[in-house]
């Protein structure tokens, strides 16, 4: 990349104290030559087209209060859905990840911000840009498939070598070197316009390599039928569903040739990718599996993706990982992301990929300069669609033009988009004399645009009214056979410094819905797709990743430990605020101080003081905090919903998501105080039984279910164990509060007083508590439902095996036959007593065996890859 | 001079690899000044190869994959080959520095569109102010390309440490060149990066050289592991020719040919991707044996460069990589 990060950093200054404001240019300079913009919606003669009309009569009726209502629901809405995009500096890795063994925290989500006015384009300007778009995707892919080819454009002097061999998204592992043409590489492609006070369209740049935004449309048109429905019909709005349907055939088409129902999988960076939202929203749409590159593996020359069931075949990518991650073995040596050997598969025709490796080549500003010659010669058209006004510096006549107009320019690095722009007109003297100077020494890095000021269309502004505000649109295209189809409208974005250049996904701003206008005056019927065969009935979907299956059994366990620790916070912190005083009060905080130190909530040292000190009292109130347990597990829990996001319906996640935030919210201000502690542990109990019951009603029991209900069961059996041994404790001293605490603390001194009234007996209590498998919070219950997961589970031949868990259960009904008679002798009680605390520890232990076993015979084949013979 | 290669390399490792993926770049192929009677590459465990393919620089490679558990990784490659002697050009008469520059650069359009590859920067060999401004010095105006390049030869081979422990594979080159110290790998990322400082097109060439005989007076350096030199593009009529800059003579028939590239990685001899196998050891051990008479003595002298050298540098009986 060109610019330095110090000039970047000057450029930045200015916009990041004053965004929306205009920047005063430096003395000396002439301030405001621009032609005024283009408006979108009332021409030069103040009267409003045609095409607005109906929009704006429904806006009319709807008043600046209505408008702002519904902005807030839309708000809202997007928020529930949890609709967001990943901030994120820009990276050097796509995915934001440093070493793939530490887990960083997740980069911060931002809500997407969406205006309820839409941008509206007729039915004729439309069919322009439709038409341009088509010819450029079908330009690109023919000149990607030249210089991953015969490369004729370079040999024949057509296009610079240079702007090829000096790019770094030139992947010469994906060079045909037999001198022919490769297939298709533009799978799908999107480009930014931009109209000028002239009111023509002109792209400003091209996006090859993995072009997000379809789905953010798709989510945009969604909301707004919901706030907008009326005006979406009367404006006859093109709907953008179909879209879909050929990307989606598209992707069948191209695995067609390797199996009658192709494996589309969708190929991720993972949650720390800025558009990931979009990655799942974009799988469901398309049909696709959602997966990173840890859950596909080669054998034998072919893509598989790693399932619970075993290897699967994968006939199709559709690529979100920009291409250089892709294969650590042919490309960058330092990449987790990818798969190795993917790139033989790619070049042996056995997995068809989507867009090509290598296709981010496309993305490079200069090629704007040469696409009106390539137009001809490669497609014998001119081009429909022009570009922003570009010049190569790299050529000594451009370069001169380049001087000659410095202050109209933007500069920007020559291959590489993701590099800052610079608006020659905006930097001082000094900064440009700088500028200029090191185009002269590199010319070939850079390349020149003409400065354009974007059209505006009306926005939402303050009070519900409506102002102009400057747009910029990204249109979608994808391949349809042959041909390409273009997505009728998509994404208007609101540039936030104002300068179309600069605007990026990853700056965020607000984002606007474009409804292009029907041609037909019939009614908008959308047709369905091509009749299909008849699908096999199945009761499963057989394809849980053993990654997936990994993160739901951890959130399971999250879950349920995030219970268990709750309960046993607010049976501690209920008595702390009380009223300490009782000998009996004193014996129930010991056995609760040992409970939480056995769970590691607090630490030994914090344990082992007296229930009513202040080192206690303080640990307690403190246990939610970051480097706690608890806070740990609220963390994990986060983690692990977002990354298993897409395993959930969109009112499971929408639900989940809002739990998650308000414990986020309270739980700063629970922090060491003990009354917010309090109501805190009631709230996330509280959460936990909402996210139980959710999973209960809602979760296909798949093997998905099984992994995260198998979790739940286990840590609650470490805790049932864990938390009545800690009672043993007390029982040769005083058993009564014994009982009691270790009723309360799992839940069950209501169903025990049901069956017995007061009367507290051991074998009644260890009946309910270890053996009985009708209640909910006994060890035999979990122990019982474990086993009925294992035995459903693939790999039944491995351990864990559903008799193990069963066989925990068997010392219990021993020692509770023992204990059920009408008087045990003091001697025996103790023998007893030790040897329940004995076996409960052993099935704590035993229990955290299972969970081992349960990673080494599904989750095993997650490791880590190491590589030689790489230079950096 | 006709010459048996082999070249082994053994990997062990701590615990077994479940799966190993590898891209050799381990083929001899017959060029203009070396014919390949005989080539053969061996792999313990055997594993999943697929056809040997050619690189984006022509260059065979061919795709391995282990899908057993192994703790050993053993690749042999045997081979004859010819190699016919090279009498470079007189430097006087290759074109000035400037005009080659020009013809790479083209105004946007260089004719020479394949050399122009290799006047670009490339991840390994890219130049700092200090690469540069030491290869300006041997790049006065209108000097023969040739009598420049070969001038930067000697100097590197004079100014910097032979030094295996100074540089590991992945050092930079401006680390290289700012201890002025290194291997055949540093010298030859050096000398790349300091002629494409200055728009001219230089290639990595990895190859072999021959192994020292007893009684061997020039001993070359490199010859106990795969060597690595360098390629200067010299205008149309005079190509590429081939200078060592770790001993400082041009290129003739002591050296086997195995790849051309950028830099080291584009054509490193054995990449590998390995799950499991924890810390591993790598022994390399390579041999190039003269299977006619041993090289008259009247032939190394009649280039005049390799008598030069062998005064000013440690004994033979430390060879170079």
């Amino acid at each position: 990349m060109p610019m330095s990060t110090a000039q970047k950093a000057k450029v930045d200054a200015p916009n990041a104290t004053a965004p929306d404001a205009a920047i005063p240019a430096p003395a000396g300079r002439v301030a405001s030559e621009d032609p005024p913009a283009f408006d979108e919606m009332v021409t030069g003669q103040g009267v409003v087209r045609r095409h607005w009309q109906p929009l704006l009569a429904s806006l009319s009726l709807l008043g600046p209060n209505g408008l702002v209502e519904r902005a807030e629901r839309g708000r809202q809405h997007l928020e529930d859905e949890g609709v967001t995009y990943n901030l994120y500096e820009l990276p050097s890795d796509p995915a934001g990840r440093g070493a793939p063994d530490i887990a960083p925290p997740l980069p911060e989500q931002r809500p997407w911000r969406l205006d309820p006015v839409p941008v509206l384009l007729s039915a004729e300007e439309w069919a322009g840009i439709e038409a341009g778009l088509i010819q450029r995707a079908e330009l690109l892919d023919r000149m990607l498939r030249d210089f991953y080819g015969p490369m004729n454009l370079l040999r024949e002097g057509r296009y610079p070598p240079a702007l090829v061999y000096g790019h770094r998204d030139f992947l010469r592992a994906a060079c045909r070197t037999d001198g022919s043409m490769p297939g298709r590489m533009l799978q799908h492609y999107a480009a930014e316009l931009v109209r000028g006070p002239d009111g023509i369209w002109r792209v400003i740049a091209d996006r090859s390599q993995a072009p997000a935004g379809a789905g953010y449309a798709l989510q945009n048109r969604r909301v707004m039928s919901r706030l907008m429905g009326q005006a979406l019909r009367e404006c006859r709005t093109r709907p953008l569903t179909r879209y879909f349907d050929f990307w989606q055939s598209d992707l069948q088409a191209r695995g067609q040739h390797m199996s009658d129902n192709p494996r589309v999988v969708l190929l991720t960076p993972g949650p720390y990718n800025e558009a990931y939202f979009e990655h799942i929203y974009l799988a469901r749409e398309l049909g696709a599996t959602l997966v990173e590159g840890a859950d596909l593996t080669m054998r034998d020359g072919r893509v598989f993706i790693k399932t619970l069931a075993g290897l699967e075949p994968v006939d199709v990518i559709l690529r979100r990982l920009d291409g250089e991650w892709c294969d650590p073995l042919e490309l960058r040596a330092e990449s987790a992301l990818g798969v190795t050997g993917l790139m033989q598969a790619v070049r042996e025709g056995r997995v068809a990929m989507c867009n090509g490796i290598g296709s981010g080549l496309a993305e490079q500003p200069a090629m704007q300069a040469f696409l009106p010659t390539l137009a001809e010669h490669l497609l014998g058209e001119t081009l429909k669609l022009p570009s922003v006004a570009t010049w190569w510096c790299g050529q000594s006549y451009a370069l001169r033009e380049v001087e000659n107009r410095f202050d109209d320019m933007v500069v920007r690095g020559a291959r590489d988009l993701r590099a800052l722009p610079l608006s020659v007109r905006d930097l001082s003297d000094a900064a440009r004399a700088q500028l200029l100077a090191r185009i002269k020494a590199r010319p070939g890095d850079y390349v020149a645009q003409e400065r354009t000021v974007p059209s505006v269309a009306p926005g939402l502004g303050a009070n519900g009214k409506l102002e102009p505000t400057p747009i910029l649109l990204r249109v979608q295209v994808v391949a349809d056979g042959d041909g390409y189809v273009v997505m009728p409208g998509g994404l208007a974005r609101v540039p936030q410094s104002g300068d179309p250049f600069r605007a990026t996904m990853q700056r965020g701003g607000v984002n606007k819905d474009v409804w292009v206008e029907a041609t037909d005056p019939g009614p908008l019927v959308i047709r369905g797709n091509a009749p299909r065969q008849r699908l096999q009935l199945r009761r499963t979907s057989g394809t849980l990743q053993s990654r997936v299956a990994d993160d739901l059994f951890w959130l399971g366990r999250s879950v349920e430990r995030l219970d268990d620790g709750a309960r046993l916070l607010r049976a501690t912190l209920t008595r702390l605020v009380g009223e300490l005083g009782s000998a009996r009060d004193m014996v129930e905080m010991g056995v609760l101080a040992r409970a939480l130190s056995r769970c590691g909530l607090i630490d030994q040292r914090a344990a082992a003081a007296p229930p009513d000190s202040k080192t206690f009292a303080q640990a307690v109130a403190r246990a939610a905090a970051s480097n706690q347990m608890l806070g740990q597990t609220l963390d994990a829990m986060e983690r692990l919903a977002a990354v298993a996001r897409h395993r959930f319906s969109a009112d499971m996640w929408r639900l989940l998501n809002h739990l998650l935030g308000e414990l986020r919210l309270s739980r700063t201000s629970a922090e060491g105080d003990p009354d917010a502690m309090l109501e805190f542990c009631d709230q996330m109990i509280r959460t936990t039984a909402a996210i139980a019951g959710m999973l209960a009603e809602h979760m296909t029991r798949g093997s998905g279910w099984r992994f995260l209900d198998f979790g739940r069961r286990l840590e609650r059996a470490i805790y049932i164990s864990r938390s009545v041994s800690a009672a043993t404790t007390v029982l040769t001293t005083a058993p009564e509060p014994g009982f009691r605490i270790a009723l309360e603390l799992n839940d069950s001194s209501l169903t025990y007083r049901r069956r017995y009234r007061a009367s507290l007996q051991p074998a009644a209590v260890f009946d309910l508590l270890l053996l009985d498998g009708s209640n909910p919070h006994a060890l035999g219950f979990q122990l019982n439902t474990m086993s009925q997961h294992l035995d459903i589970l693939p790999r039944r031949d491995q351990p864990p095996r559903g008799e193990d868990c069963l066989a925990l259960g068997k010392p219990f009904e021993d020692i509770v036959e023992k204990f059920d008679r009408d008087e045990v002798p003091a001697a025996e009680w103790q023998t007893l007593v030790s040897r329940l605390r004995g076996s409960l520890d052993a099935t704590t232990q035993a229990l955290m065996d299972i969970s081992d076993q349960l990673t080494r015979t599904y989750f095993s084949h997650i490791q880590l890859a190491q590589s030689f013979g790489f230079g950096r | 001079m006709r010459y048996r290669l082999r070249h082994t390399t053994s990997y062990s490792y701590s615990w077994p690899v479940d799966m190993s993926y590898h891209l050799l770049h381990l083929t001899l192929q017959s060029g203009p000044r070396q014919t390949v009677t005989d080539c053969a590459v061996q792999t313990a465990p055997e594993g999943r190869t697929g056809e040997i393919g050619r690189d984006h620089f022509g260059n065979l490679v061919s795709h391995l994959s282990i899908e057993e558990p192994h703790t050993r990784f053993d690749v042999e490659l045997t081979a004859e080959v010819d190699v016919q002697p090279f009498t470079a050009p007189p430097e006087a008469e290759t074109p000035p520095w400037e005009s080659i520059r020009d013809l790479l650069n083209g105004d946007g359009f260089p004719k020479a569109f394949e050399p122009c590859e290799f006047a670009l920067g490339s991840p390994m060999a890219d130049a700092d102010d200090a690469i540069a401004a030491y290869a300006a010095q041997s790049l006065p105006p209108d000097r023969p390309i040739l009598a420049a390049a070969r001038e930067l030869t000697k100097r590197i081979h004079d100014d910097f440490r032979y030094d295996p422990t100074a540089t590991e594979v992945f050092t930079p080159v401006a680390e290289a060149m700012k201890q002025r110290a290194g291997v055949c790998q540093d010298f030859a990322h050096l000398q790349i990066a300091m002629l494409r400082s200055h728009g001219l097109a230089a290639r990595y060439v990895s190859g072999y050289i021959r192994t020292m005989q007893p009684g061997d007076e020039n001993g070359l350096r490199g010859a106990d592991a795969s060597h690595a030199w360098v390629s200067v593009w010299c205008g149309d009529a005079h190509g590429w020719i081939d200078l060592d800059p770790t001993n400082d003579l041009v290129v003739s028939e002591d050296h086997v040919t195995l790849a051309v590239g950028r830099d080291y990685n584009d054509i490193s001899p054995v990449r590998g991707v390995v799950l499991g196998g924890g810390p591993h050891r790598v022994g390399v051990a390579v041999e190039l044996l003269p299977l006619d008479a041993p090289p008259k003595q009247t032939q190394a002298q009649s280039q005049g460069q390799t008598q030069t050298q062998s005064q000013s540098v440690a004994p033979p009986s430390t060879p170079k990589a």
